[in-house]
Parts: C-alpha cells; structure tokens; sequence
C-alpha cells in the first residue's frame, strides 16, 4: 500500500495530477507516540486479558522449553562456529597455507637476488673498466707533466751554466776588481729639461756613452 | 461510603512497607511481613525485619524506606539479608499478625523442599539434523541442555534420560 502510494505520488507529479484519486496513506496516519490521547479514547479503560491458570501454566511450560532449547542450539552453533575458527585441522591447515607462502616468497627472493646480481656484476665490470682507463690517463698526463717539469729545470740550470761563465770567483776577484777600479762609473747627476747632464753643478761634456744616455733622456722627454 | 474505583485496575493490594513500618512500634523490627503477590506460591514466603532506615537523606520518596530482612522464598531461607529499598514502595505488603506467626515458621519447618529433575539432553532438532547430515559432518545425535543455576533455580538435570525435540519436554518432569 505505501509502495502503491509512493508510485501514485511520482505519477502524480510527473502527470502533474495535483490530486491523485483514492490516495490513502497508511504509514503516517498513525499518532506519534507523543502526542497526548485522543479526546474520543480519554476515558477508556483498557480490558485486562484474563488468563486462566491451566493456561497460564502451560504458556510457562512452552516458553521454558522453547528457551531452554533455543539456549543449547545457540550454544551448539557457537561451538561450531568457534572450532571453525580454532579447532586444530583448521589451525593446521592455517599453518600450511603460511608455510606454503613463506617458501613461496623465500622462491620469488632468491630469484629476485640471482637477477640483481647479475645486473650489478655487469655494471661493477663496466665501472671497473672505466675506473682503469681514468687511472691510465692521469698516469700518462702526470708523466708528461713531469717531464715538461723536468725540462724546465734542464733549462734553468743551462741557463745558469751559462750565467756562471761570468761569475766572480776566487781565481778572477783580482781581475774583477781591477776592471772596477778601471771603469769607474758615477751616476750622481741632474738632467735638465734639455737632457743635459750636470755634475756638481756644472755641464759636462759626456763620453760617447754619456752622448747616447742624452739622446735616450731627449727621447723619453 | 462505598468507594468507588475508576481507571485501570492493578495485581497490587495491601499498604506500602513505610505504611506497615511506620506505625509499628520499633519500626517493628522482628516482625514478620509477606508480599501478596507472593500467594501464587505455595511455599511460605516471608521477610523478618532487622532494621529499618530512612530515605530521607537519599531522595524526597516518601513512600520509600530502606528494610533490611531475613528473605524467606518459597521454603528456602536466604542465608545473608536482603535490603528492600526500590520496591519499598509498592502497595503489596500485609504484616502478619503476632498470633500467626508461629503458624508461618511451622509451614516453613513442614515445608518439603523444591525438586526438579529435567533431562539432560535432548535430540537434535529435525532440520539441524539435516543440515548436518547434507554436510557430512560428524554430529552427536544429542544436544546437551543447560539449566538455569540462579539463586532461585532448582532444576538439576538428569544426565542419563534423553527426550525426543518438542514442545513438551519438561511437562512430565515437573513435581513442584
């Protein structure tokens, strides 16, 4: 009935039937609980049923057997309903099952292991490969730096040899200082705008040496 | 004046336990009281009162008041006392008066005491029976009964007698 109202109120709607015909509610007509007595039910009396004791006797003895019954089936089927959970084939058969898929991952594991390496022995060779050939190559770079090192300073002590032509050394200090002595050199002098040079006070006609310090002092002013 | 009673009508009658209580002298500790609406039971029952205190300090009841007594329940005398507080207030108890107490102590002493033998399984029920046997599982043919063991409770089960399923397992077996 309620259904057949629920069709009749989306038909209703959908047909724009303002007033469906012969709707009657049945759910909802009832009075909720806390809404006060009817007016028309104020001062009714409600007719207590009267039960016989033979009968009431024999309701007892039914409810007492129907619940003593009920009470050891529901206690049977939790029974069952625990050992299907606890007893000791299905513990067995629980601890087979996770046997089974502990080998089966140890398996997939060592698999996985076997493949990885693999993997990694053939990376470690091409890293090792190339660890080498940097090795050599900063070998041979460092040995050529080293030579050319070594040739620098081949330079600098033939250039020193050479230098040491020139030395002053004990067998020549005589000659040396003579040759001091002979070609005294003095530099206590002023120039003036013109370049010429001017010994204590004076202008003085210079060497041909003096002639060619003039020209380079003309030069530069 | 007859009295007239309207509305709904009640299994209680008598007075309240502070109506009885409250005009005895001593608050009328050592005496006996029963509740009517224990006369279903053929068993004496009755309380023997040992002390009686206000309620006044708990809640504003003035019909309640806390009793406590020696409970004597169909023949069987409770060996600690029992406080009556919450139902204290039900207009159910009657005193019994001094002369006839005697009289209740002696239906207690000549009172035989409750049994009860009940079966101690009984078969299984024809459909779980089925169930069982379309699955092949192995099954007792009995399912064991489990009696209430209350205060209250004096069935003992008979472990060796087997009834068949039904609604009238226990009819034969009462003797109370």
């Amino acid at each position: 009935m309620q259904h057949f109202c629920k069709q009749e109120l989306l038909f209703g709607k959908l047909l724009c039937k303002t007033k469906p015909v012969n709707q009657q509610p049945v759910r909802f007509t009832r009075k909720p609980r806390w809404l006060p007595r009817a007016p028309s039910k104020m001062f009714r009396v409600p007719v207590r049923p009267k039960i016989s004791t033979e009968e009431r006797n024999e309701l007892f003895q039914l409810f007492t057997t129907y619940r003593t019954s009920m009470k050891s089936i529901k206690k049977q089927l939790e029974y069952e309903l625990e050992t299907s959970y606890t007893g000791q084939e299905v513990l067995q058969e629980i601890a087979n099952k996770e046997e089974a898929l502990w080998k089966k991952c140890l398996e997939i594991n060592d698999n996985w292991n076997a493949e990885v390496a693999l993997a990694r022995d053939e990376r470690l060779a091409i890293e090792r490969e190339a660890q080498r050939k940097l090795i050599l190559a900063q070998l041979i770079e460092k040995e050529e730096e080293k030579k050319k090192q070594l040739e620098a300073i081949e330079e600098i002590v033939r250039l020193e040899k050479e230098k040491s032509k020139s030395y002053i050394t004990v067998e020549n200090i005589d000659q040396a200082i003579d040759k001091a002595l002979d070609n005294i050199v003095n530099y206590k002098y002023a120039i003036d705008v013109a370049g010429n040079i001017y010994y204590n006070n004076e202008l003085e006609k210079q060497t041909t040496e003096t002639g060619k310090q003039q020209q380079q002092v003309k030069v530069v002013n | 004046m007859s009295v007239k009673l309207i509305g709904r009508t009640s299994n209680l009658y008598g007075k309240t336990l502070w109506e009885i209580i409250g005009n005895l002298r001593d608050a009328g500790i050592g005496r006996l009281i029963t509740r009517n609406s224990y006369n279903r039971y053929d068993e004496p029952c009755f309380f023997r009162v040992l002390s009686v205190e206000p309620t006044a300090q708990i809640e504003n009841k003035l019909r309640k008041v806390i009793v406590h007594v020696e409970k004597i329940f169909r023949g069987k005398h409770y060996k600690e006392p029992v406080e009556i507080y919450r139902v204290s207030y039900k207009p159910d108890y009657r005193l019994i008066p001094k002369d006839e107490e005697q009289l209740w102590w002696d239906r207690l002493a000549n009172c035989k005491p409750r049994e009860k033998v009940v079966p101690g399984s009984i078969e299984l029920p024809p459909l779980m029976r089925l169930v069982l046997e379309r699955d092949n599982k192995e099954f007792s043919p009995t399912l064991p009964l489990i009696i209430r063991s209350g205060r209250d409770n004096v069935a003992q089960s008979d472990v060796t007698k087997i009834v068949p399923y039904g609604p009238s397992f226990f009819k034969n077996q009462q003797s109370s």
